[in-house]
């Protein structure tokens, strides 16, 4: 990877960051800037407030309460490998105003959201959890070194520029579609201010541990101290319960469209189509080679074409950053 | 000549000098030590406390749902509290006056003999009241239970900053983290968004050829409210609740799923399996027009089948306070 060197404008350090970055954090000083302009940028990080040791309880206690985890998996499990990375958001206060025309009327509308795009892509894949996040909170701080250099801390790829726009596409596109919820005549954005709050680093724990011989992943919000996603194992004696469960199901469904044939031969397929349907889950539990959780629901904050938007900026920068000695 | 590492800015209270936890996007601090209100920014808002109960009360709290719950009572032993935690968090309220006029429509379907006939409705009306609206001045944050905080924070009376003896709490407060300009701009765009769902729900309309609101915010300001966060352990497994700490009330409580439970749900997606077996076979039978019926009800019984089985493998049950 090509790497450039730079000076921190604050601090007179020498700060050694990848060609394709185009907003340096200082590692020694905080001081964050646009490398093409020189310009002083907000900046604020979550601090990391779970550490590796209790990131991995966590996850232990949050594996224990599911269904199905094998009796011995507090004693066989096996932690592998874990590591912080500092992920990059740009972060905006969008506004948008929008009218509408119906039959010499006109009606205005204002949509306010605060927006975050993720600014880099780690190339592994916790990118599609990153893109979905929500932050924590609890409180955030200054830069903090000590953090950023015991993590993968990742600089934006994506310039504030880029950033902005996409802030501005998907804030301009959530004022059109309250509009349509709103009135059917002819719609227009009228206004939009897209503000730069800064830059914001947030803390995730990726984990992989061992249980008989096979790897499980692990992401955890290290500032909220939520499981954002797991993958654990099964236990034989849960799959066969399932399997059982999900059997009788169908047999039910089959014995009682039998009888509801008698009635009208659709019987035996309504019978069988909602006894598969709902025995479904059970199935796919029993026969999936991992089960997966999280504790955080998915939500997405953008609008998936905003976020089609996004993926096809970021992909082309795709890259995984170097970590700070 | 490099100039020593600066990590944290460090802001005193203008009042006691205790160090403040002052953030980069800060607008008031309110000092953890004396309560005094540091201002970060020229425009201000008023602020407002919810006091809360101790840390022990909260815990007893705790202790005592868990014992009178049905369910929970019977493993009362096994449990184990395993972390309590308070902030204050911000809460931005608001009361708003809207006025404008709407005309809706509404799909109508009519059965008559074996012809189903669909009409749409135009409806038409005007408004002119105020809301009381409240949301987190924290940005993008999410945290359990808060949703269910903010909607206890709208009803309950907030108390002067100072009536709080601010070395006794001891909790960590969150700043403010939306300008006042910014507020009024949400809270605008929040009484439009809620009166045309209100409308939407109240006069069952499929949607809307026209909706017009105008908003005017009377008056804002902050509420700090109470929220206690508890992990508790049962057979290693960790579940959360959380609890206001203004009347003790638990927010939301996740609790474990039992065997017992397991197999009840599994009965009722059985019986949603009969049901969808026998409902088209009956409906197909009779002279009347009502396939289409049947058909809706085959497909909400699977819906309620899959729901149900799927809570059978669940982790927990959650309830939510309302």
């Amino acid at each position: 990877m090509s790497l450039k060197q730079l000076t921190c404008a604050n601090c007179n350090a020498t700060i050694t960051a990848p060609q394709v970055a185009s907003i340096v954090v200082c590692p020694y000083c905080g001081h964050t800037f646009e490398i093409s302009t020189g310009k002083k940028l907000e900046y604020y990080m979550f601090p990391a407030y779970v550490d590796s040791a209790s990131a991995w309880r966590k996850t232990v206690q949050f594996i224990l309460r599911r269904y199905g985890v094998p009796e011995d998996f507090n004693t066989e499990a096996n932690l592998r490998k874990t590591e912080l990375y500092n992920i990059p958001y740009h972060v905006f206060s969008c506004k948008a105003y929008s009218s509408c025309f119906y039959h010499g009327n006109q009606a205005s509308y204002i949509e306010v959201r605060n927006i975050s795009i993720l600014a880099a892509r780690t190339g592994t894949w916790l990118d599609g959890f990153a893109e979905k996040l929500y932050f924590s909170v609890r409180g955030r701080s200054f830069f903090n070194p000590n953090q950023a250099q015991k993590s993968r801390f990742y600089l934006p790829t994506l310039d504030y520029h880029r950033a902005y726009n996409m802030a501005y596409q998907f804030i301009t596109s959530q004022a059109i579609s309250e509009a349509r919820k709103s009135c059917s005549g002819f719609k227009g954005v009228d206004k939009a201010e897209v503000n730069y709050l800064g830059l914001v680093h947030y803390p995730l724990w990726l984990m992989e541990y061992n249980y008989k011989g096979k790897t499980y992943r692990v992401l955890m919000d290290a500032s909220g101290g939520k499981v954002i996603f797991v993958e654990y194992p099964l236990s034989t004696k849960s799959r066969t319960i399932m399997l059982t469960a999900a059997t009788i199901m169908i047999i039910v469904g089959l014995v009682s469209g039998l009888l509801a044939s008698f009635i009208s031969p659709i019987g035996i397929l309504s019978g069988l189509l909602s006894s598969i349907i709902i025995s479904s889950p059970l199935l796919v539990k029993a026969l999936s080679l991992k089960d997966k959780g999280s504790e955080t629901p998915a939500q997405r904050r953008l609008s998936s074409e905003a976020w089609r938007a996004v993926e096809a900026l970021t992909s082309i920068t795709s890259f995984r950053l170097p970590v700070l000695e | 000549m490099t100039e020593p590492i600066i990590t944290e800015k460090v802001f005193k209270c203008s009042n006691c000098n205790g160090p403040l936890n002052y953030t980069p996007e800060t607008i008031a601090c309110v000092c953890e030590y004396c309560g005094t209100v540091n201002w970060f920014s020229t425009s201000r808002f008023e602020i407002f406390v919810i006091p809360t109960r101790t840390r022990d009360e909260v815990i007893n709290a705790f202790w005592n749902r868990m014992k009178k719950d049905p369910d929970m009572g019977k493993i009362y032993g096994d449990i184990e509290l395993v972390e309590v935690q308070g902030f204050y968090v911000p809460i931005l309220l608001g009361d708003v006056s809207v006025r404008g006029s709407w005309v809706g429509f509404r799909r109508e379907t009519e059965y008559s003999g074996k012809r189903v006939s669909t009409r749409i409705v135009t409806e038409r009306g005007s408004f002119n009241t105020s809301l009381r609206l409240a949301l987190e001045a924290r940005r993008e944050a999410m945290e359990y239970g808060l949703q269910e905080l903010i909607s206890q924070a709208k009803t309950v009376m907030a108390q002067p900053i100072e009536s709080v003896d601010w070395k006794k709490v001891g909790l960590q407060v969150l700043n403010a983290e939306i300008s006042p300009e910014e507020a009024v701009d949400e809270l605008k765009d929040m009484a439009e968004d809620q009166m045309r769902d209100s409308i939407r729900s109240s006069k069952r309309l499929d949607g809307f050829y026209y909706y017009s609101c105008t908003s005017n915010v009377d008056s804002f300001w902050i509420v700090l409210a109470p929220l206690w966060s508890i992990v508790y352990k049962y057979k290693g497994g960790m579940y959360r609740a959380s609890l206001s700490g203004y009347n003790l009330q638990f927010l939301r409580v996740s609790e474990p799923v039992f065997l017992s439970q397991r197999i009840l749900y599994l009965i009722g997606s059985i019986i949603t399996i009969l049901m969808g077996a026998f409902i088209l076979p009956l409906t197909l039978l009779s002279k009347e027009d009502l396939p289409s019926l049947g058909f809706l009800i085959f497909i909400i019984s699977c819906i309620v089948g899959v729901y149900l089985t799927r809570k059978s493998v669940s982790d927990i049950r959650e309830e939510k306070w309302k």
